[in-house]
């Protein structure tokens, strides 16, 4: 043991903690537990009863069979059951929230049209660090073909346009809780989930790996949740991260997608020596006050 | 740690066995409910969503004894993050963080004041860490079984517990505590 635990549990020893349980409840619970296992119970029987029946006749034997294997299929493929969505979502955040950094690269848009009327796409790549209860990004790079265009520490912000070769700096932080992919996030799709809006799950493989995918579509209206917006999220099944994003800024998936994240990957942390800005050759410096 | 393998098996389809094994294992998952959220009312709530869902689950558990104990503090571990997720959540939207906390204090008989500092130290922290914490101080589990509870391995948890500490032993120094 290091000398901070046994400096901690030294001042732990001496916290009266007041963790005796209440027997009633134990008891009351452990009704509640029983009737909750005669109704599962119950539900298994049923389902065993009727299994027989069906399994007596050859006819209904094959013909279930079959309803089997597509209903299975179908489950397989497409599962619009909010109880599993929600307990898959729930496993995400548990996955997310091992680490504290991600590394996204993929396409944003700038806003500008070009003379064809397409939207014009950069490829960007993204490093953030979550802050401590992981609910929004504490230190952040924006690369945009290879340049820095946005870094923040947490103390001081920088923000350079590579056109006219000028760096702005603020003494503040940038926080963008969008960025952060962590609990706050999924907690607030989970709980669309449970209002009425579009949404459903697929499956699929990523082709590069192989790997086996769950694909989110949701899309939602509130203003206060920076609607109308539709997102196109990827999983990867086995660990329970989110792996890819997509964004519309509409309801209804309707492309141009904002933003393209085709990666994300997780880290614990990411060196501090990422979010310092080193200021190009003869740039301008602009020190903007601070309102 | 009772050895229950025979129980762990005979309680998925007798009733018998498995009030035998919730009451083996009700009160030390309700007891780390309290360590993690200072409440004994939320415990009493989340240590029964606890046992529910492991009616629910059970039939998926393929392990040992000393695999059931892990996890069942798996479980918990996620029944709590998500309360607390949703009170934070809902705080924020109620704007009513602090009579809240005030309220719940209240509730539970006044707090000493070393265990309110140590309460909000540890809040401080985000949720793995303050699992980390608990898990090694309040239930006395080693390092490997923590892993085993959180599915990392060791090293990564003794170096996120070497973190935890720094956090909040410097979260305690700024309270003012010794």
């Amino acid at each position: 043991m290091t000398d901070r635990e046994k400096e901690f549990e030294s001042y732990v020893r001496d916290i009266r903690f007041d963790d005796t349980p209440d027997y009633d409840h134990r008891d009351k619970l452990e009704q509640n537990l029983l009737a909750a296992l005669s109704r599962h119970s119950q539900r298994k029987a049923q389902a065993l009863k009727t299994w027989r029946i069906i399994m007596k006749s050859r006819i209904t034997k094959l013909a279930t069979a079959a309803v089997i294997i597509i209903a299975v299929a179908i489950s397989i493929t497409i599962i619009n059951n909010t109880t599993s969505t929600v307990w898959a979502i729930e496993q995400s955040i548990e996955a997310v929230s091992r680490y504290n950094a991600v590394i996204v690269e993929g396409l944003d848009s700038e806003r500008t049209w070009r003379e064809n009327g397409s939207l014009e796409r950069r490829p960007f790549k993204a490093w953030a660090v979550a802050n401590e209860d992981q609910t929004m990004v504490e230190k952040y790079r924006h690369e945009v073909n290879g340049v820095p265009i946005l870094i923040t520490n947490g103390k001081i912000t920088w923000r350079y346009d590579l056109k006219t070769n000028t760096v702005h700096v603020e003494n503040r932080p940038y926080i963008a809780s969008e960025c952060w992919c962590g609990s706050q996030f999924l907690e607030q799709i989970k709980s669309f989930l449970g209002e009425s809006i579009p949404w459903e799950v697929s499956y699929g493989k990523d082709p590069a790996t192989g790997k086996k995918r769950a694909f989110l579509k949701i899309a939602w209206l509130d203003e206060r949740y920076n609607g109308p917006r539709s997102m196109w999220i990827e999983f990867d099944v086995e660990s329970k991260l989110l792996v890819g994003l997509r964004q519309w800024e509409n309801a209804n998936w309707e492309d141009p997608a904002a933003l393209i994240a085709e990666t994300i990957t997780y880290h614990e942390n990411l060196p501090d020596e990422l979010f310092e800005f080193k200021i190009p050759e003869g740039a301008t410096v602009i020190e903007q006050e601070q309102d | 740690m009772n050895d229950d393998s025979e129980l762990v098996i005979q309680a998925r389809s007798d009733r018998a066995a498995f009030v035998q094994l919730y009451r083996r294992h009700y009160d030390a998952i309700f007891r780390y409910c309290v360590h993690r959220l200072f409440d004994k009312v939320a415990a009493e709530d989340v240590t029964s969503e606890v046992f529910l869902k492991i009616i629910e689950k059970f039939h998926s558990f393929r392990g040992t004894d000393e695999q059931f104990h892990y996890w069942l503090y798996r479980i918990a571990t996620n029944a709590v993050n998500n309360y607390l997720r949703k009170t934070a959540r809902r705080n924020r939207l109620l704007k009513v963080v602090h009579e809240v906390s005030n309220s719940r204090a209240a509730d539970c008989g006044e707090l000493s004041e070393k265990l309110e500092l140590l309460r909000e130290a540890v809040f401080s922290l985000r949720p793995r860490y303050q699992t980390i914490i608990t898990l090694r101080f309040f239930e006395n589990l080693k390092m490997i079984e923590i892993a085993e509870v959180l599915g990392s391995s060791p090293g990564t948890v003794r170096s996120q517990l070497t973190r935890a500490l720094a956090k909040l032993r410097a979260k305690m120094n700024s309270g003012g505590t010794t």
